[in-house]
């Protein structure tokens, strides 16, 4: 028996099927139909029966897959780019929306966590931030220039014992010689640094950072002319090229072309162009440029620029495209032998020329007499560094705080498997949350960024401004970041979550070890490591700093008053002045001199007695009057100071430091023998005195003499009078000094006090404490922010435990105690590991460059310990302390 | 039969084509184009429904409910004002194609000048 054919049931059949398809929707279901009977009728028209009408129809229907896929296009221009509606774009997983939906949702209900997440991660990514756009700019130095990689700057080697690598000077002589006779190099500019007195319509300005130069300077250096040309700037003798900022500085306004410019009352210079001012990351900022060959032939700057054994100042070589610099050293040196002989190469010789690339410099060079002082590589790897550990940190709390709280959610994961979700799914959907996270907290630390940029420069010393933060690849950076921060911070709780049993967590048993949250425990005592390295590096290094700004320096710094003497009237009139204020009551003594600590800027070769010539080794040298160890308190340890009761000290003797007395060999012994800086005129050395830094502490001490200097020999070349001053009204004192100043010199009254120059030798290193400080802050403060939700969960889920030791009799500080016991734990643990590795970081990455330094003692790693553990006991005391009070009813009324 | 990216071509102005003789109906034109073409263009209800619809929302067709002799509704189709524009626009562009590729098939099989 057959069932009598339907058409009609079955075509209903075939539309209900048909509905069910993805992508047909019921309007379709009844046009398609209508096709369907179409055909039908047309194939029974043919004289086929209904039955094989129908199939044979359908069949060609369904011949045709992709039917639904087909519908999903025939609305993709109108709406969401071939997708239907409420389907996210084929990147996304399709149940994108309830995911976002979900975590919106957790955003909302747990206030407090989500507050710990974003603000941790936004600090921490403030932090990085800061970082990234510093060591952006730190490594864009110099990048600016054109021909930047081949800039080359000649640099002499093994110049001075000791701790110096070379000197960043080299003779003025060498740049023609090796232009002349090296194919390699285009050209050359050499840098005379000059701090002129310049008078322009009859005013006077004191100008500083003014380089005369070569007319190569802007074939080699890239610089935006807003007036005149880079051939025709330099090309002539006196012209001048001003910066914006000199221009208006002199002038009032840029359009200065033409105009004349008088230096220090000598000669006139004619604008020939006005640049832009020069970057920020550039390794010499100057303010102007005037052409080398203006003073060239004058008599004091002659033996500059011909004598091979005089260091006129900076030069810099273009060398030709694909030119290779060992070679170009190679050549330099056989040029070097043939022009000035063996004086440079032969062992105890002047040195060996090399050539530093321009793009190394910033970062990589430390050489004596560096045009301006340098960054640090280290500094670049250091800040690095903690950007990255800082970020970690960031993510430790926020897998901390999503695993604290995933028994929350292990119910919905559940249900999302039971639905039929896949580990996968769940992973994207939890790597997703957390990118989400990651991306609102971005919004907020580029926030923080633009309101801290400002205070981290003045830090710093940087101009970055805001605009950085979009320009050069920033945005891709942060987006990275973000990525990078949103999987490292979500991949263990989504790994962790997705792998829930459904039928465990439905049940409501979950595993012990969740709620145990050992793993827990493991970050958050690498949380508290990483910020006890960072506050105990911080402390060392600010001790060490302050350690060399107070440490003895072996004279009296104290209320040494240096005036600068700039020229040959400056310097007549600092004579006079010296001895106006000897009868001043407050001043004790003076002392005209070529030289003082912290500014000594000559070193001479020292010839012995005794010795043959060729056997020399450098010293510092100042020259000095009679006055120069009573005014800075320097201690005779042997033989006497200058005296002018002796008549044969008038025509110049020497005072020598110990390592001086102990380079030549004489140690003690030293009195009375002669030395000089050529054996035809050999002086007496008349004492010794106990060694003082003249430098920065990092620098061992150098041998150093002093010569008594006749009158004829000081005038041309004293730099500095500095006054001993008796105390009292110290800024009176000054007026005076001023007021007298304006008398003698029409130069600007220009002073310093000696200890203000040697706090200025550690700017530096003060600089890098306090960076690494404000960013140990961030580092702590992020850390905090994860033990203080991890105490607030915590405490949060002992509520009836504690409810229960409370009805049994606890007290509330036995229980405080009790449940601080665990956080403080783990801070302690955090210290044993840290406090070793901190040390070892610090003295052997940092210390090791100071030649004088402060060991890091047991109470500096006591009080870091003590401060880590405070800062934790009172970051979970709040949550503790509302946990310990709470009342007993409350937490165990249910059951 | 002809190429699938032809057939791709090809149905819209076809379509176009068809429904300028007047109204006209799904079922309707594909037996016309299969009769047109002597067999060698077949075109299946699910390529062409989707394509009718889409037609329709930009603008191209205007369609409505008629009732057939067998009391059933079927949706008849027609050609807009821009349908007919549209029309013109691809006649003359499949003309243009067609001319040209006549002419370089003459071209290379007269002999070389």
């Amino acid at each position: 028996m057959t069932d009598p054919f339907d058409l009609e049931r079955e075509i209903a059949r075939w539309s209900r099927s048909l509905r069910r398809q993805p992508g047909i929707e019921d309007g379709d279901a009844a046009d398609l139909e209508g096709y369907l009977r179409d055909k039908i009728e047309d194939l029974a028209g043919q004289g086929l029966g209904p039955k094989e009408a129908f199939e044979r129809a359908a069949r060609e229907f369904t011949a045709s897959d992709a039917l639904g896929e087909d519908y999903d296009r025939s609305r993709a221009a109108a709406r969401l780019g071939g997708r239907l509606p409420g389907r996210p774009p084929g990147f996304l997983p399709a149940l994108v929306w309830n995911y976002a939906k979900i975590a919106l949702r957790k955003l909302r209900r747990q206030k407090i966590y989500s507050f710990i997440n974003i603000a941790g991660l936004a600090v921490g990514l403030a932090a990085c931030l800061l970082i990234l756009l510093w060591v952006k700019d730190e490594l864009s130095y110099d990048a600016y220039h054109e021909k930047a990689d081949r800039i080359y700057r000649v640099a002499l080697s093994g110049v001075r014992e000791g701790a110096s690598e070379g000197l960043a000077l080299a003779p003025f002589a060498s740049a023609p010689a090796f232009a002349a006779e090296i194919p390699e190099i285009e050209t050359f500019a050499r840098l005379l640094y000059a701090d002129p007195l310049a008078v322009v319509e009859g005013r006077k300005i004191d100008l500083a950072d003014i380089y005369f130069t070569d007319p190569g300077f802007f074939s080699i250096f890239t610089h935006r002319f807003l007036a005149g040309g880079p051939s025709t700037a330099l090309s002539l003798p006196g012209s001048l090229v001003l910066t914006e900022e000199t221009a208006r500085t002199l002038f009032g306004r840029t359009d200065v072309l033409g105009r004349t410019v008088n230096f220090d009352n000598e000669y006139d210079l004619k604008v020939t162009a006005v640049i832009q001012d020069v970057p920020g990351n550039s390794h010499f900022r100057f303010k102007g440029l005037a052409s080398l060959a203006t003073i060239a032939t004058r008599p004091e700057i002659r033996p500059y620029v011909e004598d091979w054994l005089r260091l006129g100042g900076w030069v810099y070589l273009l060398l030709r495209d694909g030119a290779a610099r060992g070679a170009v050293e190679a050549k330099m040196a056989a040029v070097t032998l043939e022009r000035a002989g063996d004086e440079f190469s032969r062992p105890g010789g002047v040195g060996n020329f090399r050539l530093q690339p321009l793009a190394s410099i910033h970062l990589r060079s430390h050489l004596e007499a560096e045009i301006e002082p340098n960054g640090d590589i280290r500094y670049v790897y250091a800040f690095s560094l903690i950007a990255a550990f800082i970020l970690v940190l960031a993510c430790v709390n926020f897998m901390n705080l999503s695993t604290a709280r995933s028994a929350g959610r292990g119910r919905e994961v559940g249900l999302r498997k039971v639905m039929g979700a896949r580990r996968g799914n769940l992973i994207i959907q939890f790597l997703g949350e957390s990118v989400l996270l990651t991306a609102a907290a971005a919004v907020f630390a580029v926030l923080l960024v633009v309101l801290a940029l400002p205070a981290f420069n003045r830090l710093a010393g940087k101009g970055i401004g805001p605009s950085s933060l979009l320009s050069g690849g920033t945005p891709l950076l942060l987006a990275g970041l973000i990525l990078l921060t949103g999987v490292l911070g979500g991949c263990y709780p989504a790994l962790f979550m997705s792998a829930f049993r459904p039928a465990a967590v439905l049940k409501g048993m979950l595993g012990r070890g969740l709620k145990r949250g050992s793993f827990r425990s493991v970050l958050v005592v690498f949380q508290f490591t990483v910020s006890i390295v960072l506050m105990a590096g911080t402390w060392i290094i600010l001790a060490q700093t302050r350690y060399m700004k107070t440490r003895e320096l072996g004279f009296d710094k104290d209320k040494v008053l240096v005036v600068q003497v700039r020229d040959e009237a400056a310097r007549r009139g600092a004579a006079a002045l010296a001895s106006d204020l000897k009868a001043s009551p407050n001043v004790r003594d003076t002392s005209l001199t070529a030289g003082v600590p912290g500014h000594i800027m000559t070193v001479i070769y020292i010839n012995q007695e005794g010795r043959p010539e060729r056997d020399t080794f450098p010293a510092q040298h100042i020259w000095s009057d009679y006055d120069f160890v009573r005014t800075y308190g320097i201690t005779i340890v042997r033989g006497r100071d200058f005296s002018r009761s002796m008549a044969s000290d008038a025509a110049g003797v020497y005072l020598i430091n110990e390592t001086a007395a102990r380079r030549m060999g004489w140690g003690d012994d030293a009195v009375g023998r002669k030395i000089g800086n050529n054996l035809n005129s050999l002086r007496e050395i008349v004492g010794i005195m106990k060694d003082f830094h003249t430098e920065s502490l990092k620098d061992p001490i150098a041998p150093l003499v002093v010569r008594l200097a006749t009158p004829e020999e000081l005038m041309p070349r004293a730099e500095f009078l500095s006054l001993k001053l008796r105390g009292g009204d110290i800024p009176a004192t000054i007026a005076l000094v001023k007021s007298k100043w304006a008398e003698r010199s029409e130069r600007g009254f220009e002073f310093f006090f000696a200890d203000q120059t040697f706090d200025a030798l550690y700017r530096s290193e003060e600089r890098f404490g306090r960076i690494i400080a404000a960013f140990s802050a961030m580092a702590i403060f992020v850390a905090c922010l994860g033990l203080f939700g991890l105490a607030s969960y915590a405490a949060e889920q002992r509520t009836k435990e504690i409810g229960i030791r409370k009805v049994l009799g606890a007290s509330e500080t036995g229980l405080i105690v009790h449940l601080s016991k665990d956080f403080l734990r783990w801070v302690l643990l955090a210290n044993v590991i840290a406090l070793p590795a901190a040390y070892l970081i610090t003295t052997r990455l940092w210390l090791v460059k100071f030649a004088t330094r402060s060991t890091p003692g047991l109470p500096v790693f006591a009080a870091v310990a003590g401060l880590s553990l405070l800062v934790a006991l009172l970051t979970v005391s709040g949550q503790t302390v509302r946990a310990a009070l709470a009342n007993p009813a409350d937490s165990v009324r249910y059951e | 039969m002809a190429s699938k990216a032809l057939v791709a071509a090809s149905t819209k102005p076809l379509v176009l084509a068809i429904l300028r003789n007047g109204e006209s109906y799904g079922y309707e034109i594909i037996q016309s184009v299969r009769r047109l073409s002597g067999g060698r263009l077949d075109w299946s209800e699910p390529m062409l429904y989707p394509l009718l619809k889409r037609m329709e929302r930009d603008g191209l067709l205007a369609s409505r409910w008629r009732m057939t002799e067998s009391n059933r509704f079927r949706r008849y189709f027609r050609l807009t004002e821009k349908g007919l524009r549209e029309q013109e626009h691809e006649t003359a562009e499949w003309s243009m194609v067609s001319d040209i590729l006549a002419k370089v098939i003459e071209g290379t099989l007269a002999p070389a000048s």
